[in-house]
C-alpha cells in the first residue's frame, strides 16, 4: 500500500524521487545527474518528435487539454514520458515560429526557469516543421475553470487571495530571472497542481513570433498602451495582473474601464461575486480593489512592480495552514476514491484476479480500436497470425506463460494487425514472470494504441508497484480509475 | 373608449382597401375649441407584420406626410402603444400626432395612429453600405448610436418605459438631416420592478441573452443589449450575433463572449445555473472587429454587451462616452458641412443624473451658449 504524507518538503519530495529513480531498472541514468538542485525537476533538455508522440499516444484527440479541442491554432496535449513523468506538450501550428533557432534560444531560455509557482519548461521539440514546447503536467485544471464554471461549490476567499499571492510570486520570479514579459495573462495561464497549488503556465512566456499578438482575448480588457503601440511591456503584464484581481473578486468579465469607473463610484456590490458574500470583510475587499486600480492606472509607470505586489498581497493571506486542495476540495492523492475490481486487483497486485478479469473481457474492449479486417486481407500470413492469436489465448488461459509470450510477441512483430488487448495480455503474463519493466512496456504501448483504455493505465499501475515505484504506481492507479468511471458513465448513456 | 385625452378618436367608415383611399376624421371640438376636419390619402403600405400595417399617407389640407399604423382593436382593452405614444415627447422618438379608430364592413374596429414621416430606416441605410460594399462611415455610426442612446434615455427615465424590440427596422432616419427616431412601440411596457413580463419578446438577433434563459424579472437593460448588437452592426456591416433560432442564438453570442460564469448566469437567471454549458473562451475581438477600430467603439461595445444586465450601463451613460466626443466638438458638422441635428437639447431625462455626466453630456460651447451656470457644480 502507497502511503504518502499530504505534504512534502522539497528537499523530502527530492530524495523520494530519487531513490525511486534509483530503483528503477530502465531509468536512464543519465537523467539522474540531470536533477536540478531545486525541486527534483530534470533540466532542460530537447525531444525527439517521436518521443512526443508516444507520450501523447500519436498526438491523440482524447489527450488534447487545451481549450477549442483540435481546432484551435496551438493544441495542448497530456502525455506521459518513459520515465513515468507526466507532461503537458504544446503544438505550435506550423507558421508561429518560422526560424527554428529562435523558438530554440527561445525556450532554452524560459527553461532555465525553476520555481514551484511555475508549471516548469522541461523541453522542447523542434524537428522540421514541428515546434513544440513540453512542461510539467498540471492535473487540476485552470483557475478559469474553478473560478468561473465551477461545478460543486465556488472558490473560497482565502484560496483566492493565496492565487493572487502566488501568481505576484511567480511574476517577481520571473522578473528577477529577467523574464518579466508575459503575454495575454488571463485566467486560463493559472492551473493548479496535484497539491491544488496554483501555479503559473510557462507557455505564456514564450511569444509566438509570427502573428504578433500578445493578447488574443477582447481588446477591452488588453492595457492601454498595447492598444496603442501593439506591443506589451513588464508594466503591461501587471495592468493584466489587475484584470485578474477583477476577475477573483467578481466571478465576471467586467471590462476594466469599467470596473475603475464602479470603483470610483463605490459601487463595489455590483463588482462582488455574490458568492463570497459573508467571507470576508469590507477592508478585505477595499485592500484588494485599492490593489487592482493602482495595476490598472492608465500611466504604465504608475503601476506597482511585481515586488511591491507580493508586499501588499502578503499581509492579506487567510487560513495559511490549510493545504489548498483542502481549500479547493480536490481529492488529494493521499485519499483514493474506491477502487474498482480490476483497480482493487491492481493495487494489490494480485495477478491471479487479474488473469481471471482479462479472461472474462476477452476481446470486447478492442472494438473500434484494432483495425478492421477487410475481405482482401485474409491472406495466408494473416491466417497465420490469427492463428497465433489464437494459441496464445490458449496458453493465456491455461496460465502458460511462456507460451503465452511466444505466441502474443509473434502476433505483434507480424503486424498486421494491432490488438490493445494482445499487448495487455502479455503484459500481465510478463508481470506473473517477474518481468515488470517487459510488463510496464507492453501496458504503455497498450495505451498508445488506445489512448483512454483504464485496463492499460492499471496494468502500468501494478507494473510500476512491482518495480518499486509507488508514487507513479499510485497515479497510475488513479488515472485507471478515472477513464474506467468515464467509460462507465458514457456506456450508461448509451 | 380611449378618446379620454385631448387627442380624440374619432370613428371612420373605412373601406377595406388602403392604398389611393381617402379617409376623414375630425380633431378638436372640446373645450369650445373648434372643430376641424382632417382628410388622409392613403399612398402606400410601408409595412407590415402581425400588428397589421403601416402606409404613408398624405394629409389633404396641410400637405403633409404621415406614416398610419393601422391595428386591430380589441373592444375590451386599451391600447397600450396608443397609451404610451401619448406621452412621449422627444426628439429622437417617433412622434404621434393624431389618432382615430376605423371600421370595416366585417365590423372589424381598427385603431389608426397618425405619426411623423420619417423615410428611412437603420436596416435600409446599413442594406445600402453593404450592397455598395462599403462600411459605414464613423461619423455617421456615432451620430446614430449616440441618438439611439439619447432616446432610449427619455424612453428609460422618464415615461420609465422600455421598448422590448430595438432593431434597424425600428429605427427611423431621416436622410437630409441624420436625425434618428426610434419608433414602434408594439411591444413596449413600463416595467415594474418585482413584476414578471414575459421572456418571449425582442427579434432574434437582438435578443439579450436573459431573455434566451426565460428571464421574467428583466429591467430596461434589454434595451441596452440590443442597442450595444446595433451599434456593433454599424461597426461590422452585418449583425454581429446573427443565431439561426433561438438555442443557436446563444451560441452566435457565447462564440463572441465566451461562456458566460456561473455569476453571470446567476445574475441574468438565478433558475438557471444548475444548466451546462460547453465552455469556450471568448472569441479574439480584433478577428472580430477590424483592424483600425478606435478602441472607444471596443470598449463601449464592451460595456453594453455584458452578460450581467446589471454591469450594462445605462443609457445616459452610453451618450456620455468617449466614443461620442467628436460629435461634442465645437466645430463638428456633417460630412457634407451642414450642422449636426439637435444633439443637447436634453430635459427631464437629465434628472436624477450626477453633475458629473451632467457636466460631461453638455459641451462646454453650448454650456456658454446657453449661458448655464448651473452646471459647473456648486459646493456639492
Amino acid at each position: 500500500m502507497g502511503i504518502q504524507c499530504s505534504k512534502f518538503t522539497a528537499c523530502c519530495w527530492n530524495s523520494q524521487f530519487k531513490a525511486t529513480v534509483l530503483e528503477a531498472p530502465d531509468v536512464d541514468a543519465a537523467e539522474n545527474d540531470e536533477m536540478s538542485e531545486v525541486d527534483g525537476l530534470p533540466s532542460f533538455r530537447e525531444f525527439t518528435l517521436e518521443q512526443l508522440k508516444n507520450a501523447t499516444s500519436g498526438f491523440a484527440v482524447e489527450n488534447i487539454v487545451s481549450e477549442h479541442g483540435e481546432k484551435a491554432p496551438n493544441v495542448v496535449y497530456k502525455g506521459k514520458l518513459e520515465n513515468q513523468r507526466r507532461i503537458a506538450v504544446k503544438r505550435f501550428n506550423r507558421m508561429a515560429w518560422p526560424d527554428p533557432r529562435q523558438f530554440l534560444e527561445e525556450a532554452r531560455s524560459v527553461g532555465q526557469l525553476r520555481n514551484n509557482r511555475l508549471t516548469n519548461l522541461l523541453g522542447c521539440c523542434c524537428e522540421g516543421d514541428e515546434r513544440l514546447l513540453v512542461a510539467e503536467y498540471m492535473p487540476n485544471e485552470t483557475l478559469a475553470k474553478h473560478l468561473f464554471h465551477w461545478e460543486t461549490h465556488p472558490m473560497k476567499w482565502a484560496m483566492r487571495l493565496r492565487v493572487v499571492l502566488h501568481l505576484a510570486q511567480a511574476l517577481e520570479y520571473c522578473t528577477s530571472k529577467g523574464r518579466a514579459l508575459y503575454h495575454d495573462l488571463n485566467a486560463y495561464r493559472i492551473l493548479f497542481d496535484e497539491d491544488g497549488n496554483p501555479r503559473l503556465s510557462t507557455f505564456g512566456l514564450m511569444k509566438n513570433s509570427r502573428d504578433g499578438k500578445s493578447y488574443s482575448t477582447n481588446l477591452a480588457f488588453t492595457p492601454p498602451e498595447y492598444l496603442r503601440t501593439g506591443r506589451v511591456t513588464p508594466e503591461s503584464v501587471i495592468y493584466s495582473f489587475g484584470t485578474l484581481l477583477l476577475d477573483l473578486l467578481s466571478g465576471k468579465h467586467i471590462p476594466p474601464s469599467h470596473a475603475l469607473d464602479l470603483i470610483r463610484d463605490r459601487n463595489l456590490q455590483m463588482l462582488t461575486d455574490s458568492c463570497l458574500e459573508g467571507q470576508f470583510t469590507d477592508d478585505d475587499g477595499t485592500e484588494l480593489v485599492r490593489l487592482a486600480s493602482r495595476c490598472l492606472q492608465y500611466e504604465p509607470r504608475e503601476r506597482p512592480n511585481p515586488k511591491s505586489l507580493v508586499t501588499a498581497l502578503s499581509p492579506l493571506q487567510k487560513e495559511t495552514e490549510v493545504p489548498s486542495h483542502v481549500l479547493m476540495g480536490i481529492p488529494h492523492s493521499a485519499s483514493v476514491s474506491p477502487l474498482s475490481p480490476l483497480g482493487e486487483a491492481c493495487s494489490r497486485r494480485d495477478l491471479t484476479a487479474i488473469h481471471e478479469i482479462l479472461e472474462k473481457i476477452s476481446y470486447k474492449d478492442d472494438e473500434g480500436v484494432a483495425n478492421e479486417l477487410s475481405f482482401q486481407m485474409w491472406t495466408d500470413q494473416m491466417q497465420e497470425t490469427l492463428n497465433s492469436k489464437k494459441k496464445g489465448d490458449v496458453a493465456f488461459r491455461q496460465k502458460d506463460l511462456k507460451d503465452a509470450i511466444e505466441c502474443y510477441t509473434q502476433f505483434i512483430d507480424a503486424g498486421t494487425m494491432v490488438s490493445p488487448t494482445v499487448y495487455a495480455r502479455r503484459s500481465l503474463c510478463y508481470l506473473m514472470s517477474d518481468m515488470p519493466q517487459d510488463a510496464l512496456n507492453d501496458a504503455m504501448q497498450a495505451q498508445i494504441i488506445s489512448p483512454i483504455w483504464h485496463i492499460a493505465s492499471y496494468l502500468q499501475a501494478a507494473a510500476l508497484s512491482a518495480m518499486g515505484m509507488e508514487n507513479e504506481a499510485q497515479v497510475a492507479l488513479k488515472e485507471g480509475t478515472t477513464l474506467e468511471a468515464k467509460k462507465n458513465s458514457t456506456a450508461g448513456q448509451k | 373608449m380611449a378618446d379620454d385625452k385631448e387627442m380624440s378618436a374619432a370613428v371612420v367608415d373605412g373601406s377595406d382597401h388602403v392604398t389611393g383611399h381617402i379617409i376623414s376624421t375630425t380633431i378638436g371640438g372640446k373645450n369650445g375649441e373648434p372643430k376641424q376636419t382632417i382628410s388622409y390619402m392613403a399612398e402606400r403600405v410601408v409595412g407590415t407584420g402581425s400588428f397589421g400595417i403601416v402606409f404613408q399617407a398624405k394629409c389633404l389640407e396641410t400637405g403633409e406626410t404621415v406614416a398610419i399604423k393601422k391595428v386591430l382593436q380589441d373592444r375590451r382593452y386599451k391600447n397600450r402603444e396608443l397609451q404610451l405614444m401619448r406621452v412621449m415627447d422627444h426628439p429622437n422618438v417617433i412622434s404621434l400626432k393624431h389618432c382615430f379608430f376605423s371600421t370595416t364592413s366585417k365590423n372589424e374596429l381598427f385603431l389608426n395612429l397618425v405619426m411623423e414621416y420619417v423615410p428611412e430606416s437603420m436596416y435600409r441605410v446599413l442594406k445600402h453600405y453593404s450592397s455598395a460594399n462599403q462600411r459605414m462611415p464613423l461619423i455617421y455610426v456615432k451620430l446614430y448610436t449616440y441618438q439611439i442612446f439619447r432616446g432610449l434615455a427619455y424612453i428609460h427615465t422618464v415615461p420609465r418605459v422600455c421598448h422590448r424590440d430595438l432593431k434597424p427596422q425600428n429605427l427611423l432616419v431621416d436622410p437630409l438631416t441624420h436625425q434618428v427616431k426610434i419608433c414602434d412601440f408594439g411591444s413596449a411596457k413600463q416595467l415594474i420592478a418585482g413584476e414578471a413580463n414575459i421572456s418571449y419578446i425582442c427579434s432574434r438577433f437582438y435578443r439579450a441573452p436573459e431573455l434566451i434563459f426565460g428571464a421574467t424579472e428583466y429591467t430596461t437593460s434589454i434595451d441596452i443589449w440590443s442597442a450595444g448588437c446595433v451599434l456593433a452592426e454599424l461597426l461590422l456591416g452585418q449583425p454581429l450575433f446573427p443565431g439561426e433560432n433561438a438555442v443557436d442564438q446563444l451560441v452566435e453570442i457565447i462564440k463572441v463572449l465566451g461562456t458566460p460564469t456561473r455569476e453571470e448566469i446567476r445574475c441574468m437567471n438565478p433558475n438557471y445555473t444548475d444548466f451546462r454549458f460547453p465552455q469556450i473562451k471568448a472569441h479574439p475581438w480584433h478577428k472580430v472587429f477590424h483592424k483600425r477600430m478606435p478602441p472607444e467603439a471596443i470598449d463601449l461595445a464592451s460595456r453594453l454587451l455584458q452578460y450581467s444586465p446589471s454591469l450594462r450601463c445605462t443609457a445616459l451613460e452610453a451618450c456620455a462616452h468617449p466614443f461620442f466626443d467628436e460629435l461634442r466638438e465645437p466645430n463638428a458638422r456633417l460630412p457634407n458641412g451642414r450642422p449636426l441635428p439637435p444633439l443637447f437639447n436634453f430635459k427631464q431625462e437629465l434628472s436624477g443624473a450626477s453633475p458629473e455626466l451632467v457636466n460631461k453630456l453638455i459641451p462646454d460651447h453650448v454650456k456658454r451658449q446657453l449661458g448655464l451656470n448651473f452646471l459647473h457644480p456648486a459646493g456639492t
